[in-house]
């Protein structure tokens, strides 16, 4: 007979987020996006929308980036989730694309950054040499308010570029 | 913006599921990718039981070419019909080619964005009906097959059959859609699939996919298929356009002359993403489009 969790207990949960294991407990209905705000107090991870268009809460699970805001905690026990915490060297180093959105003015209130920034780390890191036009197509799960996308497009192949290089 | 409370189960079997399924009947909504479940959970619109999440459970995410069909597992997520892989009748895995394995990619950019097809699923697609989706439209043109799993039991559902009305299809509360067959088709097929949105990875207001087979002699369609979606409570096929076609060499102004046909042939009501006038519109257009990219001119 297949375990059945009840809807309003909280479960245990163990979610691997940027290389440690958070031991938490979570009602089947949290999301992950809230799991890793409220209960691991990693709050880099934002929520916009809550039903996956705006792409803020984006995360890297087992390497791909995805929407937290669409996915249970208790189904992403056992993947390696990476959220924007874990970007920055432990020294505070900034990783490059942390850098190349800096020095693009790829950011203006920097709201829907952390979800940029997961999903190109994800793109790059997959797909290292994108074409332009693919990167487009891939930067347009996100939602910016703020630059109106260019100076994230450029943020971003000014790293891919310097990568190929 | 959170979704209700929910029990929740995660089998990490097929029977499991069946299991599942068979206890809590339609209490119970199955959690494939979550990406077209999750956002109505968390807008209230649906609010299940039970959670059944396929997510754990092996030999749903397989695509293979039996017996002149490619079988796509329920689990197999978009992104991997970006550059489809199937395992061939000798066993060996390849890329797909042919007219199908064109397609497919082609198709597969439409539906949402990268990280979308990171998660969702073909079969998930499919169960969710959405009128508008890429991979209903391409399942009713194609006439695929849905393979649905019960406990003790299986049956297959043709497309006709399938798709009922806005996100409701004819499997059971305790069914679980397994896989989905695919028709190879033959070099002698050309297909297109056109699809307008307001924004990139939008829901389509209207999708066509088109279909014809040439005679190897005449170079004339010999046989020919229409599939609409976003003007009606299912993706539709088109009898008169495909009749339009039928006999007659492909090319502009035959593609012109079917396109107006399948204008007149739909009946799309208005709302707030379009005007059913505007609607008939887009389908002459998409339907034109699709015919031509299948005979391989711009469109």
């Amino acid at each position: 007979m297949t375990e059945i969790s009840p809807a309003d207990v909280a479960v245990p949960v163990v979610l691997r987020v940027n290389g440690t294991d958070h031991r938490v407990s979570a009602e089947p209905r949290r999301t992950l996006a809230d799991t890793l705000r409220e209960e691991c107090g990693l709050t880099g991870t934002h929520l916009g929308c809550e039903h996956g268009v705006c792409g803020a809460c984006t995360v890297l699970l087992d390497g791909e980036p995805v929407r937290s805001c669409l996915l249970f905690a208790v189904q992403a026990q056992g993947a390696e989730i990476r959220t924007v915490e874990g970007l920055a060297g432990d020294d505070g180093t900034l990783h490059p694309l942390q850098e190349a959105f800096w020095r693009h003015h790829g950011l203006q209130c920097g709201f829907c950054t952390p979800g940029f920034l997961m999903l190109s780390t994800g793109v790059l890191e997959t797909r290292p040499d994108i074409g332009d036009d693919e990167l487009r197509e891939a930067l347009s799960s996100n939602l910016c308010r703020c630059t109106g996308y260019q100076t994230i497009v450029e943020a971003v192949r000014s790293v891919r570029d310097a990568a190929g290089a | 913006m959170k979704p209700a409370r929910f029990a929740y189960a995660a089998p990490d079997s097929i029977e499991g599921v069946l299991d599942a399924l068979d206890r809590f009947g339609d209490e119970a909504k199955v959690l494939s990718g979550g990406q077209s479940l999750v956002p109505m959970m968390n807008f209230r619109l649906a609010r299940p039981e039970v959670i059944v999440d396929i997510g754990r459970v092996g030999g749903l995410d397989g695509m293979s070419v039996v017996n002149g069909s490619l079988t796509v597992g329920a689990r197999v997520i978009h992104a991997r019909l970006e550059a489809p892989a199937a395992a061939m009748p000798d066993g060996r895995t390849e890329p797909l080619g042919g007219v199908l394995g064109s397609l497919l990619p082609e198709v597969a950019r439409f539906v949402g964005h990268l990280p979308i097809r990171a998660r969702g699923t073909f079969g998930g697609s499919i169960a969710h009906a959405d009128p508008a989706a890429e991979w209903c439209i391409l399942a009713r043109t194609l006439d695929a097959e849905m393979v649905a799993l019960r406990r003790g039991g299986e049956r297959v559902i043709t497309a006709a059959d399938f798709f009922e009305t806005v996100f409701t299809t004819s499997l059971e509360p305790e069914e679980l859609l397994a896989a989905v067959r695919l028709p190879i088709l033959g070099d002698d097929w050309r297909a297109g699939f056109c699809e307008f949105s307001r924004r990139a990875g939008d829901f389509a207001v209207v999708a066509a996919m088109t279909a014809v087979r040439l005679d190897r002699a005449t170079g004339a369609i010999s046989e020919a298929r229409i599939g609409v979606g976003g003007v009606a409570g299912v993706p539709v096929r088109l009898p008169d356009a495909e009749a339009t076609l039928v006999g007659e060499v492909p090319g502009a102004e035959l593609h012109a002359a079917a396109a107006e046909v399948a204008a007149g042939e739909v009946d799309p009501a208005g709302d707030l993403h379009g005007s059913a006038a505007y609607r008939r519109d887009l389908v002459r257009a998409m339907v034109a489009r699709a015919l031509a990219q299948g005979a391989g001119a711009p469109g």
